[in-house]
């Protein structure tokens, strides 16, 4: 059902005819989406166009076609995943691509102001050099600010000293999917992006949730992150160490180490007390194979991986990163870790102190750049199951139970043998807050591998609903009856509360509901 | 060796849609002004031109997806210079093919008789004049004309063979260039001869458009007549040549009895050798461009015929193992060791160098067939250039070269664009 | 005058060797991957010389392709060559016709567009080269054909045509309408230009399918029975000999052990 050629013309009288197709090969290549498909590649359902916008004004201009003409629309920024396309027919795509500019940083009361397609990445070295950092999510420093912000989650081991996307976010711009515009926090009454609540009551916590609005409340055109203080020097330059770039010179008073503990309790106890002691820059707990595929790769790998030696050292690790801003504090932040580690038996892994994984490590957490690496290069398909932002203990409970899950289906052949726990997790916010989630690696072009995968998922969400590990963090409507008509009843109806919104933030149900929640049940 | 769509179908399945592809390598990344890597998506915006996307396109063609090839289409397909910068981002990643799976499509739609018509005048050009400018072959060798220099062609034998390339040949600008470089050479001592008006186009560009046949039989006969004149070495000024005959000549199977290399590989030697002494002063800041053709493209490509095997569960595990082509080896020491000999000179380096380069936007037909794409492309190189306090980019290909200094007369600039050659004989 | 131009599309003739593969089974020529089709260019040169009467003369120039699948970028270098309208017979029915078949599929075309002054096309096709569909489309027609021309001029109704022979050339003059078929001695088809290939997008092409032309069932005349590379097999035996009489003396006796030479001098009988 193609977009009525009238409907075409109104959008390409908004962005010119060279920023909207409805070209087969060009909604082909928005189809291909990997991520979040079941099996294979190919989105089920196609975009009748995408549009490139360039302004907050093209996109209200947008909206309000679409709600007179009601036609459903979905905004992307990079794209990453299923998630970003419209799962209705009939539907636009807005690739916010154009709006990639970083409209301010203000050096003084530390925060950026970006748009929608400004990555982290760029944001990261444009503040480096006045001095600042940016948190930047675990996924990696080729997503978007804004989207992990407004949208989608936020959580990155960075959030030990650089909070998370969603506390982070300050004043917002918001095109409300009826096209009008409504200005979040001190925006709102006009004093500027320095806050994201009030004056008065808040509506952050209406807007973004607990995970973010996934595309379904309307288009964030701008907003304003909080910005960290960075004590590396302004620009990091890279030498060529096959197969990574790594950091030419070490970042003074920064110290990468993993580290290994007996127990997992022993391990989450560690975990937080250095939140309480309010020493680290980052902690990770990363899966045996998830280091070893950043040190190898191909045969390599399996010759390591199979030698046990990775999974030996590392069941019960984290990878923690000191960065202080002088000598002394670095020293400070030493004894309290030496005292932090003999009080939870915690012993420092000889992998990490060797030249090569202490570059690797130290540039890997400043970048952010090796997801594709650990993730997608093995299998090809990956995806992600359980997840928590929540306490420490439910973290280890979501491991526990994920484990054993994993590895009945990596006996089964059908998912990778990655050791079974291969949780990306732990503290953030100070350790306020735990986070975790339990990756998977399979072959998407296997149908057995891509079947079995698929019921992995569907007994993992089942097991969070009998274990009461609360709900799924990526598993949105991709499994089942979706994640609401699971786990709404057993979590205080909270989808009853995302209908309301929707319905009250978009009466004519314009802006695509698939991820987020429709008006109705 | 001629390229299938279907040798590249795991690698355009197993994209992540990661999207660096359309970023220089993360970690190299030095600025928001300058972070892009793709001149593609970079101006046209929809994720299609990307080389991710481009990996999706050709899936589509091949999955029988896109049934109607629309012109449209074809102009997706070939508004990309094929520069291989999405090609070097993916690699320090995921690892996958990027590139090659741009040319097999190119060569699958090529071969069904899709091309643009703009194409044809190019391929007709080097069918009947041998090269791709549209300019009469008996006249390739007129820049030659008085230089005291052995004519291979005439039976005359010499241990190195200059190719100039078709545009050194044809540009009477570039030709001056052509001919200081033989002059140097001689200077030094070189036993150099030309090939003259029987010199022909080393096939690149039919290469990259996916005109697979035409560009074996150039190859091939190139191959054959410097086999048969038996130099020890060619020697190239023109990137692209390069390029192709470093990293796709030696997949034709036939034996190369010479080495191959660039201009800026053999001067840098001879310069180590004190065979050239460079003692006049040129104070002057520049910067160096590095040509994709020169650098991460002339890596020689490997492609990998094994299998897959899964161990792990599902680990796919490569054997052999395969060759990952990240660009690294390009030649891009010996240019800038050329640069800083110059008396007086400061080099200073733009941010996006090396493997990842931002391509200078002549490539792979688009200077012929889209004037206005290759100049945009350049203007960026040039803000890009100027950005460093620099008053003259340097570079080591005449396609960089011309386009870069069209963009600048264009944009009514003053930023002086200088063949690596000038450089040197300016120094002399 | 309006004068219609019958072009094939061929796989390249100029493809290099090593792509050129036969499919035995299916008897044919297997498509080389990365190398376009092209014009036949005998058919090139049979446009050039419509396009020189449309210069002298002001015609209108039609071109019309016959095939299974046409590739419209190939064919459309004629509308930026200079043709006015290009015609493309595509259907699947018109997979390999014989020559015979083909006459009489142009033939209805050229019936079709009406009013058709000369038909030009090439003497041979670069695939096949049989030669035959020039002519029997003129059968087809009822008009007179001319071969081989390398030269052709238009004068009071009338054409003359300089035809190749073996040894020289012939004037043959013939009334309108006619069928002529050009050799390359015509002269190679004028360079496109990038003007021309603007104008060429607005140009008119047309699709017909069988179903569009009045066509009498074409019999196929010939089948093809085998389709092969002939092997050449050279067998050389090396006469070795530490000086020249030496192996020539060799040579005489290896020739004799043959039965090549006659015994006794004098010239030898020739087998």
């Amino acid at each position: 059902m193609a977009l009525r050629r009238e409907i075409y013309r109104l959008f390409e009288n908004v962005v010119g005819s060279e920023n909207i197709s409805d070209e087969p090969a060009v909604l082909q290549s928005y189809m291909y989406q990997p991520f979040g498909s079941k099996e294979g590649v190919w989105a089920e359902v196609s975009p009748e166009a995408v549009i490139l916008p360039a302004s907050t004004e093209e996109v209200v201009a947008i909206a309000k076609i679409c709600n007179r003409y009601g036609i459903v629309f979905k905004p992307m920024s990079t794209g990453w995943g299923l998630h970003n396309l419209p799962g209705v027919e009939g539907a636009v795509s807005l690739d916010l691509r154009r709006m990639n500019r970083i409209l301010e940083i203000d050096e003084k009361n530390m925060y950026a102001v970006v748009e929608p397609h400004v990555i982290c990445m760029q944001l990261q070295v444009e503040a480096m050099k006045k001095g600042l950092n940016c948190h930047i999510i675990g996924a990696g420093s080729n997503t978007s600010v804004l989207a992990s912000a407004t949208s989608v989650v936020g959580y990155g081991p960075d959030g030990l000293s650089m909070g998370f996307s969603g506390r982070n976010l300050l004043g917002v711009e918001w095109v409300l999917p009826t096209g009008d515009v409504l200005k979040l926090g001190s925006l709102g009454a006009d004093a500027g992006w320095f806050c994201g609540d009030g004056p008065g009551p808040s509506l952050r916590g209406i807007m973004r949730g607990w995970e973010g609005a996934w595309g379904g409340l309307g288009v964030f055109t701008k907003c304003a992150v909080k910005l960290f203080h960075w004590n590396g020097p302004p620009a990091l330059e890279m030498k060529r160490t096959p197969p990574n770039y790594v950091l030419k010179e070490p970042v003074k008073n920064m110290k990468v180490a993993l580290f290994s503990f007996p127990t997992i309790e022993k391990l989450a106890e560690a975990a937080l007390q250095l939140g309480e002691a309010e020493i680290g820059w980052f902690v990770s707990r990363l899966s045996p194979s998830f280091v070893g595929l950043q040190m190898a790769s191909g045969a390599n790998y399996v010759a390591t991986w199979n030698t046990g030696m990775l999974q030996e050292l590392l069941k019960y690790g984290f990878l923690f990163v000191i960065f202080a801003n002088s000598e002394g504090e670095f020293d400070y932040q030493q004894k309290v870790l030496a005292q932090i580690l003999a009080d939870t038996g915690g012993q420092i892994s000889p992998i990490s102190e060797t030249r090569e994984m202490q570059e690797l490590t130290a540039t890997a957490v400043i970048k952010v750049d090796e997801v594709t690496r650990s993730c997608f290069r093995t299998t090809g398909g990956f995806n992600t199951s359980f997840g928590a932002m929540d306490t420490v203990d439910l973290a280890m409970n979501q491991i526990k139970a994920g484990r054993e899950l994993k590895d009945k289906y990596i006996r089964r052949g059908v998912i990778m043998d990655d050791g079974g726990d291969n949780s990306a997790t732990l503290v953030f916010d100070q350790g306020h807050m735990a986070y975790t989630e339990m990756l998977l690696m399979y072959d998407h072009h296997d149908h057995e591998s891509a079947e079995g995968a698929y019921q992995y998922l569907t007994e993992s969400n089942q097991a969070m609903l009998d274990q009461k590990l609360g709900t799924p963090i990526f598993q949105v409507s991709q499994v089942g009856q979706g994640k609401h008509g699971m786990f709404g009843a057993a979590c205080f109806n909270y989808d009853k509360w995302l209908r309301k919104i929707k319905k009250e933030f978009d009466p004519n149900n314009t802006c695509d509901p698939t991820a987020y929640a429709s008006p109705e049940e | 060796m001629i390229l299938e769509i279907k040798d590249y179908l795991d690698d355009m399945r197993r994209c992540a849609r990661c999207s660096l592809c359309k970023w220089p390598p993360l970690a190299q990344m030095k600025s928001w002004r300058f972070s892009n890597n793709c001149p593609s998506i970079a101006r046209y915006n929809f994720h299609t031109y990307s080389g991710g996307g481009r990996m999706a396109l050709g899936l589509a063609l091949a999955e029988g997806r896109l049934d109607t090839i629309t012109d449209e289409m074809l102009n997706i397909v070939y508004r990309c210079t094929a520069c291989g910068a999405c090609d070097s981002s993916c690699k320090y990643n995921a690892e996958l093919e990027l590139l090659w799976p741009i040319y097999s499509t190119r060569a699958h739609l090529a071969g069904m008789g899709y091309y643009l018509p703009e194409h044809s005048l190019i391929i007709d050009s080097l069918r009947k004049e041998d090269n791709t400018l549209m300019k009469p072959k008996a006249d390739r060798g007129k820049w030659a004309e008085g230089l005291d220099v052995k004519d291979l062609s005439k039976g005359e034998k010499a241990e190195v063979v200059y190719h100039a390339g078709c545009l050194y040949c044809y540009d009477p600008e570039l030709s001056a260039v052509a001919r200081d470089t033989v002059l140097l050479l001689k200077q030094a001592g070189v036993d150099v001869g030309i090939r003259g008006s029987q010199e022909t186009c080393c096939g690149s560009t039919a290469f990259q458009l996916g005109f697979q046949g035409e560009f074996t039989k150039f190859a091939e006969s190139n191959i054959d007549d410097w086999n048969a004149a038996g130099v020890a070495k060619v020697v190239t000024s023109c990137a692209c040549g390069f390029g192709i005959m470093k990293s796709v000549y030696p997949l034709l199977g036939k034996e190369m009895k010479f080495e191959v290399l660039h201009i800026t590989q053999y001067l840098d030697d001879l310069l180590k050798q004190n065979k050239l002494k460079l003692s006049r002063s040129f104070p002057a800041r520049v910067t160096y461009h590095d040509p994709c053709n020169l650098g991460r493209k002339s890596e020689t490509y490997v492609p990998w015929k094994g299998e897959g095997k899964k161990v792990l569960g599902q680990f796919i595990l490569r054997e052999p193992e395969k060759v990952v082509h990240r660009g690294w080896n390009g030649i891009y020491e010996p240019p800038r060791d050329i640069i800083r000999s110059v008396p007086g000179i400061q080099l200073v380096e733009m941010e996006r160098i090396m493997e990842y380069s931002w391509c200078c936007g002549a490539g792979s037909g688009v200077k012929q067939t889209m004037n206005d794409l290759a100049l945009w492309i350049a203007s960026e190189r040039i803000e890009e250039a100027k950005s460093t306090g620099s008053e003259a980019i340097v570079t080591a290909c005449p396609w960089c070269e011309q386009n870069l200094k069209e963009a600048v007369k264009a944009a009514g600039g003053n930023l002086m664009v200088y063949d690596i050659v000038e450089l040197v004989r300016r120094a002399l | 005058m309006q004068i219609v131009v019958c072009v094939k599309q061929v796989l390249d003739p100029e493809m290099p060797r090593s792509a050129f593969k036969i499919d035995p089974e299916g008897k044919r020529v297997i498509p080389p991957k990365g190398t376009p089709p092209v014009i036949s260019p005998f058919d090139e040169n049979a446009l050039e010389a419509a396009l020189r009467l449309k210069d002298r003369h002001g015609a209108k120039v039609i071109v019309i392709s016959m095939g299974s699948t046409l590739a419209q970028a190939v064919l459309r270098k004629t509308l930026a060559a200079g043709a006015d309208e290009l015609i493309l017979l595509e259907d699947p029915a018109f997979q390999d016709v014989d020559s015979f078949a083909s006459a009489s599929i142009l033939a209805s075309a050229i019936r079709k567009i009406g009013d058709v002054d000369i038909i030009f096309t090439g003497r041979q096709a670069a695939d096949w080269d049989s030669g035959i569909t020039g002519c029997a489309m003129a059968e087809e027609l009822g008009v007179p054909c001319i071969t081989v021309a390398r030269k052709v001029e238009i004068a009071d109704g009338q054409v003359m045509v300089e035809r190749e022979t073996e040894d020289g050339f012939e004037i043959v003059q013939t009334s309108l309408p006619c069928v002529i078929t050009a050799d390359s001695g015509l002269g190679e088809l004028r360079m496109v230009t990038l003007p021309g290939l603007s104008a060429a997008r607005k140009k008119p092409l047309r699709v017909w399918k069988a179903a569009d032309l009045d066509l009498h069932p074409f019999p196929s005349r010939s089948r093809l029975v085998d389709l092969y590379v002939p092997k050449h097999e050279a067998v050389c035996e090396m006469i070795e000999g530490r000086t020249p009489e030496e192996a020539g003396a060799r040579l005489a006796d290896r020739l004799h052990e043959e039965g090549l030479l006659q015994p006794g001098g004098g010239r030898g009988e020739r087998r």
